[in-house]
């Protein structure tokens, strides 16, 4: 997600330099770990901050000219160099990588609130209602008989009584509803797209973490009893979830504020802020039970809507997150288990087929409901495939509530995810290309043969086209 | 104090750090070494207040480590040019002379003492020998530059002080590589090849990194492409025993030499020194162990007692090719005594890697030197440039330098880039 999104052409020299320099990287570690029998952790992690940084920023520029998205190239470059391939990176290395992923969450919860303009938010609320119904609704619904439908074949869901197998699905079918921030405004940043399809997805997938967070408190109330024998319908979970999303939003809200007074009065080394506010304060945050991606999120939007202070705040979390959204993303490509893939391939494919063809569908009725544009009606549910991290975390939170069927839960659901953030990225770019709103393909559009809007195929993307150097450097 | 708080206060540390290089803040605030933080830390640490246990500080050398690499390649990124002035290759060959000859003198004391005091030291005493030499052979530029901004220091020895304690830090980070090879950690390969490995890595990234950075100023692609190099190089070098600061200094002198961004490389790679730095201090201060034998205590003693008249010895050298110097008198090597963060960083390299109280004896060497350095280099100075008539005591000048941003774009608007010098001598013949 650098700055080199936007970068001039480059030659056929340079892409043989960037292949040579990620030859010699993978080869200068390959022989390093190959040398030293027993390396130190602490070191280890070293070294595959280095090389995944590497890694990705050069896959991902070499894999530009096919038109693949630059978060597909980090993924690539954890999924080579992590424990199931070359195994330049360990499991235990990646495990100790997590506080980069927390940084990366928080830049990406604080950049995600701060694209959130009020008038976007007016100019798109219709859609957004109507989407969020359908999508919450037909998602929901169609994944639950899905699950029920794979059951036969997912191991740990054999043998289960249709009771208990009804309140899995329909952890399922939440768990489906859920998008990826993170990827969203990955493909956002690298291709600087302007245009209804960016602006709903934006606006959408960050509305949508809370109305999963809600739905996952609902559904966890519901399946409680269905899964745990003896277990009661408790209002518990809401007493938890409202003291979480109030004092969430409320922190978020001072923070914000606190944010742009900083940014007005002293504006030096945001860099340092934030790294400060990435790790300190999400700590806290958690300590205290309160929701750190809604917290930087709501910080965000108040920077960016109750002063005018947005901009510069933004700027200075694409330049941090330049760097560090290449590792998070690559570290998530090493976190990719191939094995379990391996094993659980066909009915992840399934499961994850399935959320496709529904959130398809749940965005064709959303969209004729709202009457939305062409634009939207036709790519609208192209960014909303990805899965990434905010699914596994609630994986995460399934498999602790329920830990006699949660292993193999969240095992499928780390299979399913694999799929979708392989998958959603490439889409949502391929999209974001057909629908003209690429900035790259708005640049080629005075050129082009074709006149008609969004009629600027994938091709166009490509180097030739790419965005001028003196554009604003990108977060991705 | 948990790891978060660490973390937080080592941010919070930073943050101080850049503020003092930043538009409003005045360089000269503070010690010319910045012995304070080191001291700080040391109170934080486990030998005073134990606010930051020892295994707590500890959790943080791999970190201290890339930190240490870092400062290395922004050292290397530097090497050679001092503010917009290029050093002369004659002045290159007299710092590095000066710090051979002062460590030689330190070298050469602390094995013949160290073999005739008794101890258990002396089944390590050329590693003992060879790390001190090592820790004590630099004058820090950073006290240096402190006099001279402070006093706006002009003339022909300034420069040369200024140029000297530049260049001479080659000699102390590339020997590393020679005494890591030394460390009982090292992989059986022999010095040649370790020295030969660590340097040809260096080089070889920075050739790479030149490459890839192309024909056109890309700032973010440079960050990333640069700190996925140098933290590459760092790990690599750490898992390999071989020593990161040797490795990054090639690193970042090849970088600058192949690479046609070398203007905007320094102002953009100079930025981040201070912030890193103030952290590096902190933590050095509070990993210093004094859990030692009295001999190694004696040695140390000897081998700080020794730095300073090889210094004074060394400054002789300085009245032979400089005429203005001669002015300051036979008293003129008082003014490089000054020693700091790069000799801590050499002695917590060393903390790392040789385990025990030779290891730890190198650091609280470091930290020795720079207290005395401290008490005895900066005053040297400021007197000895009034005598040459550079500068007039009773008027310190507060300097005002642009503000330097960390991550701060060094070519605004696609502008052509505007390096910030921290020192602004004249130019000036070399001697």
């Amino acid at each position: 997600m650098s700055g080199h999104a936007a970068a001039a052409p480059k030659g056929f020299m340079a892409r043989v330099f960037q292949a040579t320099a990620l030859l010699v990287a993978v080869g200068l570690t390959y022989g390093a770990t190959r040398v030293v029998d027993e390396v130190d952790s602490s070191v280890a992690v070293i070294a595959a901050v280095g090389l995944l940084l590497l890694a990705g920023t050069l896959l991902s520029e070499l894999l530009e000219p096919i038109g693949l998205p630059h978060l597909s190239g980090y993924l690539l470059a954890g999924v080579v160099a992590g424990p199931h391939v070359l195994h330049l990176v360990d499991h235990h290395t990646v495990e100790r990588l997590n506080p980069v992923n927390t940084l990366a969450l928080a830049l990406i919860a604080l950049a995600g609130g701060a694209e959130l303009k009020t008038d976007l938010l007016k100019r798109t609320a219709r859609s957004l209602g109507y989407a969020t119904l359908a999508q919450a609704l037909i998602v929901l619904v169609v994944m639950t008989g899905v699950f029920i439908a794979c059951a036969r074949f997912v191991p740990f869901a054999r043998e289960l009584p249709f009771q208990t197998l009804f309140g899995l699905a329909l952890l399922w079918g939440i768990l489906s509803v859920s998008r990826s921030p993170s990827a969203c405004l990955g493909i956002l940043a690298q291709t600087r797209a302007k245009g209804p399809v960016a602006e709903f997805s934006l606006a959408f997938i960050m509305a949508s973490d809370v109305v999963v967070v809600v739905m996952l408190a609902c559904g966890m109330m519901i399946a409680r009893p269905l899964i745990l024998p003896g277990a009661e319908l408790s209002m518990d979970a809401f007493a938890a979830l409202g003291h979480e999303i109030i004092g969430s939003v409320a922190l978020g809200t001072t923070l914000g504020l606190v944010l742009a007074v900083y940014i007005r009065l002293v504006g030096h080394q945001l860099l340092l802020v934030l790294l400060a506010l990435g790790f300190g304060l999400t700590e806290a945050l958690r300590y205290i039970h309160f929701d750190p991606l809604l917290t930087f999120l709501a910080a965000g939007f108040v920077v960016q809507n109750f002063s005018d202070q947005g901009e510069k705040l933004l700027t200075a979390v694409e330049r941090t997150g330049g760097v560090v959204y290449v590792i998070f993303f690559a570290t998530a490509g090493a976190h990719l288990d191939i094995p379990l893939l391996r094993d659980l391939w066909p009915v992840a494919l399934a499961l994850a087929g399935g959320r496709i063809l529904a959130t398809w569908g749940a965005s064709k009725v959303g969209s004729r409901w709202a009457k939305d544009g062409p634009e939207v009606r036709k790519w609208g549910w192209s960014g909303l495939v990805s899965q990434a991290g905010l699914t596994l975390g609630l994986a995460v939170v399934i498999q602790r509530t329920f830990p006699e069927v949660g292993a193999g839960f969240a095992a499928l659901a780390v299979a399913t995810v694999a799929i979708n953030e392989s998958v959603g990225p490439i889409l949502f770019k391929f999209a974001l290309d057909r629908a003209g709103e690429s900035e790259a393909v708005r640049h080629a559009k005075p050129n082009s043969d074709s006149s008609e809007p969004g009629s600027a195929g994938p091709d166009s993307a490509g180097p030739d086209s790419a965005a001028p150097e003196s554009a604003r450097p990108a977060a991705d | 104090m948990n790891g978060i708080w660490l973390l937080i206060g080592l941010l919070v540390m930073a943050y101080t750090g850049s503020m003092l290089v930043g538009g409003r803040a005045l360089r000269g605030y503070g010690l010319p070494s910045g012995v304070e933080y080191l001291l700080l830390g040391f109170v934080l640490g486990p030998h005073v207040l134990d606010l930051a246990p020892r295994q707590l500080i500890l959790s943080f050398e791999p970190l201290l480590l890339a930190a240490l690499g870092w400062l290395a390649a922004v050292v290397g990124v530097d090497y050679g040019v001092v503010g917009t002035r290029t050093t002369s290759r004659g002045t290159v060959a007299l710092g590095v002379l000066l710090s051979l000859v002062v460590s030689a003198g330190v070298f050469a004391s602390v094995y013949i003492a160290g073999g005739l005091i008794e101890g258990p030291h002396q089944t390590a005493l050329l590693p003992l020998a060879l790390i001190l030499a090592i820790c004590l052979s630099e004058t820090t530029r950073h006290a240096i530059r402190w006099v001279v901004e402070r006093h706006a220091a002009e003339g022909p020895v300034s420069t040369l002080l200024a140029d000297v304690a530049d260049t001479d830090d080659a000699l102390p980070l590339l020997a590393t590589a020679v005494a890591v090879a030394l460390a009982p950690s090292a992989l059986p390969w022999g010095i040649a090849v370790s020295v030969g490995v660590t340097l040809g890595a260096g080089v070889l990234l920075g050739v790479t990194t030149a490459l890839l950075l192309g024909k056109q100023f890309r700032r973010d692609e440079t960050w990333g492409l640069m700190m996925g190099a140098a933290l590459l190089g760092i790990g690599l070098s750490t898992m390999l025993h071989l020593s990161p600061l040797a490795l990054m200094f090639s690193f970042g002198v090849t970088l600058v030499a192949v690479s046609r961004h070398r203007t905007e490389l320094r102002v953009m790679v100079g930025a981040s020194e201070r912030p890193v730095l103030l952290p590096v201090l902190l933590l050095a201060g509070a990993l210093i162990d004094l859990r030692m034998s009295w001999q190694i205590g004696v040695l140390i003693a000897i081998a700080v007692a020794v730095r300073v008249l090889m210094r004074v010895a060394s400054g002789w050298g300085l009245l032979v090719v400089s005429k203005p110097a001669r002015a300051l008198g036979p008293w003129i090597g008082l003014t490089t005594v000054s020693s700091g963060a790069l000799a801590l960083g050499i002695g917590v390299l060393f903390f790392a890697t040789f385990p025990g109280e030779i290891g730890a004896a190198a650091l609280t060497a470091a930290a020795a030197s720079a207290l005395v350095g401290e008490l005895i280099g900066p005053t040297a100075l400021r007197r000895g440039l009034a005598r040459a008539g550079e500068i007039r005591l009773e008027a310190p000048v507060e300097p005002v330098e642009p503000a330097a941003d960390i991550g701060a774009d060094p070519t605004p608007n696609g502008a052509a880039p505007v390096p910030a010098p921290s020192v602004e001598l004249p130019e000036g013949k070399m001697p």
